[in-house]
């Protein structure tokens, strides 16, 4: 019995590759979302919603029709940049960090919008930017939820199934992920090895939770035990 | 001087209501913006502070447009030069309360020792904002407000959060930091005690208008010409049938006046009043 380690690798490179992308592109963009009085806001919230709602497949099977080199996008990204994004690891991973996104952008905004608006105006009485205001007053004050995202995020991308099942074309160290090799290894019959990948998608997600909960409790466990009340 | 003459259209509980605020505040003033919850108080310091956009009109303050509609200037909040010290604090919750003043300082500002001092936050300057009470909130608020030196303070109902002990004693701190540190402060307040002990200038909304405007004793007490008096709010009204007793909680002591049955008429518990002696030999006692 041989168990390859390279759909496990691949799976965290995704993830990893995801979860850093998302964590860049959600900061600004949960901010705008949560201080914004535009019209756009809630077109913007609803369309970074639909990933959670709709299955993979159909988000796959989306982009598998506009990444197509037969389709205008696909063909134009295809001529222009020469980047194939069908069936290839960054394609893959441009369509992950999409259906990841709710996962990241959530929390995120729950964390912005929990925060009284006085701090944010504090801080530029202060003479401070909004740039500055965002990552030395804002982001500490949200830490706990901006790990939610980032955990969340890694969780989800490590095991989605469907999406990469529809774009990924089961392309052995570029698309093949853990996911994927215990379908393939279900439907062979071959369990014992089935069972290992099932293992380790599941007890890497609990770890990332329990990694998550020890985290955030900290902070409540170190405020109780170093600090009393001074009258 | 502070010139402000803005229009700003408001949602009030009776539908839209129209703010529209024609004062100058002349330097070094207390001055306090003082009526009722949604009269438009808080919203005319904010919108000296930058913090909201007025729809028409102009603010002018030691020459220097800081808006102005029809210039199409609206000068960012950041560079406005003003302390602010919010209702709720606002508090950097992540950062200790050294961390807090350094932040507002910014660099090479060598204002924060003198500062912890003179506030007397030495002691609590490694510890996290929610370890503190209110009164220590409030006045580490005020010293972050105060360390890039603004020469306009402004104060959105700063103590209304606060036992009566915590904000006579931060009144007191206030009235001295408005004078050692030459400020134009603007007050926004409800508490007609509150006036009388820090401000020297007051402008009363209602509606959306100022409505009255000038010194404390000129606005609440002009029919009064008494040597002594003191602000406070009425708790019991005990009448008789020539007589009535009016207890009036004046700070953290209660005060017993005796007025006429008719006179008691007017007075119901809960109205805030003034206790003014007219008599010409009040009794002086020392108290050590």
């Amino acid at each position: 019995m041989t168990v390859d380690l390279l759909p496990m690798v691949l799976s965290l490179k995704l993830a990893v590759i995801c979860t850093i992308v998302l964590t860049i592109v959600c900061i600004p963009l949960a901010y705008w979302l949560s201080t914004s009085d535009s019209y756009l806001k809630m077109l913007m919230r609803s369309a970074a919603m639909l990933p959670l709602i709709i299955p993979p497949s159909v988000l796959g099977f989306y982009f598998l029709i506009l990444w197509s080199p037969f389709s205008p996008v696909g063909h134009f990204i295809e001529t222009v940049f020469h980047i194939r994004l069908v069936f290839t690891f960054w394609g893959l991973s441009m369509a992950l960090a999409v259906a990841g996104l709710p996962f990241m952008l959530n929390p995120i905004i729950a964390g912005f919008e929990s925060l009284p608006p006085s701090l944010r105006e504090a801080s530029l009485t202060l003479g401070k930017n909004e740039f500055e205001t965002l990552y030395r007053v804002l982001l500490p004050s949200i830490r706990p939820s901006l790990l939610i995202g980032i955990v969340m995020t890694f969780i989800h991308t490590f095991g989605e199934f469907g999406m990469v099942l529809m774009l990924g074309g089961k392309i052995p160290g570029k698309t093949l992920t853990a996911s994927i090799a215990l379908y393939d290894h279900v439907e062979s019959l071959e369990y014992t090895q089935a069972h290992i990948y099932a293992g380790v998608i599941t007890f890497s997600a609990f770890i990332s939770l329990l990694l998550l909960f020890i985290l955030n409790s900290r902070n409540d466990k170190i405020r109780s035990l170093f600090l009393t009340r001074k009258e | 001087m502070i010139y402000i003459n803005v229009c700003k259209k408001l949602l009030s509980a009776d539908g839209p209501m129209p703010l529209t605020v024609n004062i100058t505040i002349n330097r070094h003033d207390f001055f306090t913006f003082f009526g009722a919850s949604g009269a438009g108080k808080t919203t005319t310091l904010r919108m000296l502070a930058g913090l909201t956009t007025p729809d028409s009109g102009e603010i002018i303050v030691d020459g220097t447009t800081w808006f102005s509609s029809d210039k199409k200037i609206n000068l960012p909040v950041r560079k406005r030069n003003i302390g602010f010290v919010f209702q709720d604090y606002a508090l950097f919750p992540s950062m200790s309360i050294r961390r807090n003043l350094e932040y507002a300082a910014g660099k090479g500002n060598s204002r924060i020792d003198l500062i912890l001092d003179t506030m007397k936050l030495r002691v609590f300057e490694h510890a996290m904002p929610s370890e503190l009470s209110g009164g220590q909130r409030q006045r580490v608020a005020l010293a972050r407000a105060l360390i890039r030196s603004p020469k306009i303070l402004l104060l959105d109902e700063p103590l209304s959060a606060l036992d009566n002990d915590m904000r006579s004693v931060l009144q007191n701190e206030l009235i001295q930091i408005h004078h050692e540190f030459s400020l134009t402060s603007i007050i926004v307040t409800h508490d007609i005690a509150e006036i009388f002990h820090l401000s020297n200038h007051i402008a009363f909304f209602e509606q959306g208008h100022i409505i009255k405007c000038g010194l404390p004793d000129a606005l609440f007490n002009d029919k009064l010409s008494s040597k002594f008096r003191v602000a406070g709010k009425i708790v019991a009204v005990d009448k008789s049938e020539l007589a009535a007793v009016i207890t009036v909680q004046v700070g953290i002591n209660l005060t017993k006046v005796v007025v006429d049955i008719n006179e008691a008429e007017t007075l119901r518990k809960g109205q805030d009043v003034i206790v003014a002696v007219k008599a010409f030999a009040p009794s002086i006692l020392p108290i050590n």
